[in-house]
């Protein structure tokens, strides 16, 4: 880069590296100036404007709900006059990302956008008015308009087959459908890079197939078909121990997708999709990862974990997510058996009610895989027995993270890990651990009789004598003593949401929380342990590693305190684990 | 101590070690070389660039050693350049991009911070006419073509 002054130095002469800082701090409208300003400019910057096309909500949002969905409707209809007065074909090659609520934006990059060949990011949804039931063959925008003709897919297949770098696709509503004669052609369509899939908000049983299904077509027929899958869901639920349903040959397929690692499945209708399957997941040979949110899987999962099973040998991480439905029985017996490996990484994050469901078979199957076991999020699972996490504590020597406690209290209780299970059980072995998040309870204090309020304290807890409290309290201290890993300790929530607390207060808890000033006394401070010197700290001296702890509200005594500093020395600098955000997670913190 | 900076049209610029070594490029230079009298050159930079690029040093001879830590906060990031710095970065456009240019082969983070923040400011909120202005820029379109352009670019002019 001499500068030998014969020639100007303009914004040409940028290297990227510096241009992406300009850019980090301008926005979409500053860029689509950019373009404008001389040739220089525009061969600068429309690599940039073009790079994703996506509907940005303005801010501050002054508008209504409807209203905001008219803005992107807008912002859809400018852009689809740019694309048909030529647009791409200067620019359709700088788009990597098309994110968009309209599926009329597939027909316009099927017919303007040939130039359009490096997309690696595709998600169109349905837009969330009228075209969420029907669709006018996807040529105006999806407009409510005439006929109600199935979703025209051969626009999103063309798109397909011309990027053959795609990495991420999503798959909304009508797109779905399997009686779509194009459906599978959509499905073989897939290019080899694509890494991850999304299915969104297609469910037959619930939102109604027919809706979907030509008008045309003769009615009964459609009935006929609902009552097939009615009939098939009564079937499975009978045969609920027969695991091994008969699996068809694998169809004919159009190669593997090496690269697609992550399967996630939203409002989704999982084992009444059974041409998605059976046509998907024998191609998932590399599959890794699978999200379920908000699907209905109080039903058997039998078609979905035996296919997992036999095709995907290296799947070995499982969010679940429901809403409002428990996840519960046989679907989660049958969604946990589907890793051959072993899983590395299962979630059941929090939920508004307490939605997983473990029962004896669950808890079996989840306890099979201990020992693969390097990630468990368990909080949104507020009812599995306390024996299991210690079976688990006592048997999964590669666990770096466990988690059962919510981020704040809802009228679910928490997950809870009793002391005398814990003291009496068999030695912890996940030496790896570095993050231990759990409520335990159940520690005998009959040194606490009255409330922090005054009421006195009469439960079992608070009778026997101080002997057998330290006893059990050494047990759980040698426990804890074993995770010479350690990063993180939370064995309680030292801060409540004071609105839920007070719900609790009065009506469940009998005044266990309370305010005083801006002092929030929690719930189990008296059954929890002591964490003091004489109660036995000495044996959790090992644990040097401990950064950060976090216990019911409590006092600590100017001689723990002294203790801590010298056992625990890096306690108070920072801990940041990004385990759940490289899963995915990215709420999680 | 002082060290000899030499730039492209070979001019030799005294700079006080302290201020040379605001720029990580001649500090691991000098690193490398150890105890040494030479003039480092520095072929990519011009005498009246390096003149600008000196006196920023110059002024941030005591700022402290930026952290390597990346704020993902955009908002702490931008609009907050200092009084002194806006002034310095009031040159022409040429000038602005030679600076950034240096910077950047210079490796002085703060300064190419500055540099690309002015940059952006300049271009905020201003129509493609009033970018021209700013930047002193000939507008090389046929009005056709403009008129096309504007066409196909319309759907991101708001959001």
């Amino acid at each position: 880069m001499c500068t030998t002054n014969a020639q100007q130095t303009t914004i040409a002469a940028l290297p990227t590296e510096i241009l992406d800082i300009i850019l980090s701090e301008l926005e979409r409208p500053h860029i689509a100036s950019c373009v404008l300003v001389n040739q220089a400019w525009f061969n600068v910057f429309s690599p940039y404007l073009w790079r994703s096309i996506h509907y940005i909500d303005p801010k501050p949002v002054p508008v209504q709900f409807l209203g905001e969905l008219n803005l992107e409707s807008l912002f859809y209809l400018r852009l689809k006059n740019c694309i048909e007065a030529g647009a791409l074909v200067r620019n359709g090659h700088w788009i990597h990302k098309v994110d968009i609520y309209h599926f009329g934006i597939a027909a316009l990059l099927a017919t303007y956008g040939e130039t359009c060949t490096n997309l690696l990011d595709l998600k169109i949804h349905f837009s969330l008015d009228s075209a969420m039931h029907r669709v006018d063959n996807g040529r105006d925008g999806g407009g409510d308009g005439g006929s109600k003709t199935l979703v025209d897919l051969s626009p999103l297949i063309t798109i397909l087959l011309r990027n053959p770098g795609l990495r991420r696709l999503l798959l909304d509503k009508g797109m779905l459908n399997e009686d779509n004669p194009n459906f599978e052609g959509l499905l073989d369509s897939l290019p080899a890079s694509i890494e991850s899939i999304s299915f969104e908000n297609w469910d037959p049983l619930f939102s109604g197939r027919k809706i979907f299904v030509d008008e045309e077509e003769d009615s009964s027929d459609g009935d006929r078909e609902e009552n097939d899958t009615i009939n098939r869901l009564d079937n499975e639920n009978i045969n609920d121990s027969n695991t091994s349903m008969a699996i068809k040959a694998p169809p004919t397929t159009t190669g593997y997708l090496p690269n697609l690692k992550r399967l996630s499945f939203k409002h989704f209708a999982l084992d009444h999709q059974e041409k998605t399957l059976r046509r998907l997941l024998p191609r998932c040979v590399n599959l890794e990862t699978i999200l379920l949110e908000a699907c209905y899987v109080v039903m058997p999962l039998t078609l979905f974990s035996s296919l997992l099973q036999q095709h995907c040998p290296k799947l070995r991480n499982l969010f679940i997510k429901p809403e409002w439905l428990a996840l519960s029985g046989k679907g989660l017996v049958d969604i946990l058996s589907a890793s051959t490996a072993g899983w590395k990484s299962l979630g059941f994050p929090q939920q508004l009610y307490d939605a997983h469901l473990f029962g004896p078979p669950s808890i079996a199957e989840l306890l099979r895989h201990a020992g693969t076991l390097e990630n468990l999020r368990l909080e949104g699972s507020g009812r599995l027995p306390s024996f299991a996490i210690q079976q688990l504590l006592s048997s999964a020597p590669n666990l770096r993270r466990l988690d059962a406690i919510r981020k704040d209290r809802t009228l679910e209780p928490d997950f809870e890990l009793d002391a005398n299970d814990v003291a009496s059980g068999k030695p912890w072995v996940c030496r790896k651990l570095e993050s231990l998040k759990v409520r335990i309870v159940g520690v005998p204090r009959p040194d606490i009789t009255r409330r922090s309020n005054g009421r006195p304290l009469e439960g079992p807890l608070h009778q026997g004598s101080m002997e057998e409290s330290r006893r059990i309290q050494l047990g759980v201290y040698q426990q804890l003593g074993r995770l010479t890993n350690l990063k993180q300790l939370i064995l309680g929530h030292d801060d409540v949401d004071v609105t839920r607390a007070c719900l609790h207060d009065e009506r469940l808890f009998e005044g266990e929380y309370y305010r005083e000033g801006d002092a929030i006394q929690t719930g189990h401070q008296y059954e929890c342990l002591e964490m003091t010197v004489e109660s036995g700290m000495d044996a959790m001296a090992e644990m040097r590693e401990l950064r950060v702890l976090e216990l019911e509200a409590m006092e600590v005594g100017e001689l723990d305190r002294r203790w801590t500093e010298k056992n625990w020395p890096q306690l108070g600098s920072a801990y940041k684990d990004t385990f759940w955000t490289d899963l995915g997670y990215k709420e999680y913190s | 101590m002082t060290v000899i900076l030499v730039s492209s049209d070979n001019q030799d610029f005294k700079v006080d070690k302290e201020v040379a070594e605001r720029s990580i490029l001649i500090k691991n230079m000098l690193e490398d070389v150890g105890e040494s009298d030479s003039p480092i050159p520095l072929p990519n930079v011009t005498s009246a660039v390096l003149t600008k690029v000196i006196e920023y040093c110059e002024h941030h001879r005591n700022d402290p050693v930026q952290v390597p830590e990346e704020t993902d906060d955009p908002r702490k990031r931008s609009n907050d350049i200092e009084e002194w710095d806006m002034k310095f970065m009031q040159v022409d456009q040429e000038m602005l991009f030679e600076i950034i240019l240096a910077a950047n082969y210079l490796d002085i983070k703060p300064l190419l911070d500055v540099g690309c923040k002015t940059v952006a400011n300049i271009i905020k909120g201003k129509t493609p006419e009033e970018i021209r202005k700013a930047f002193n820029i000939v507008n090389d379109f046929t009005p056709e073509e403009e008129a096309q352009i504007k066409k196909e670019n319309e759907w991101a002019e708001d959001r």
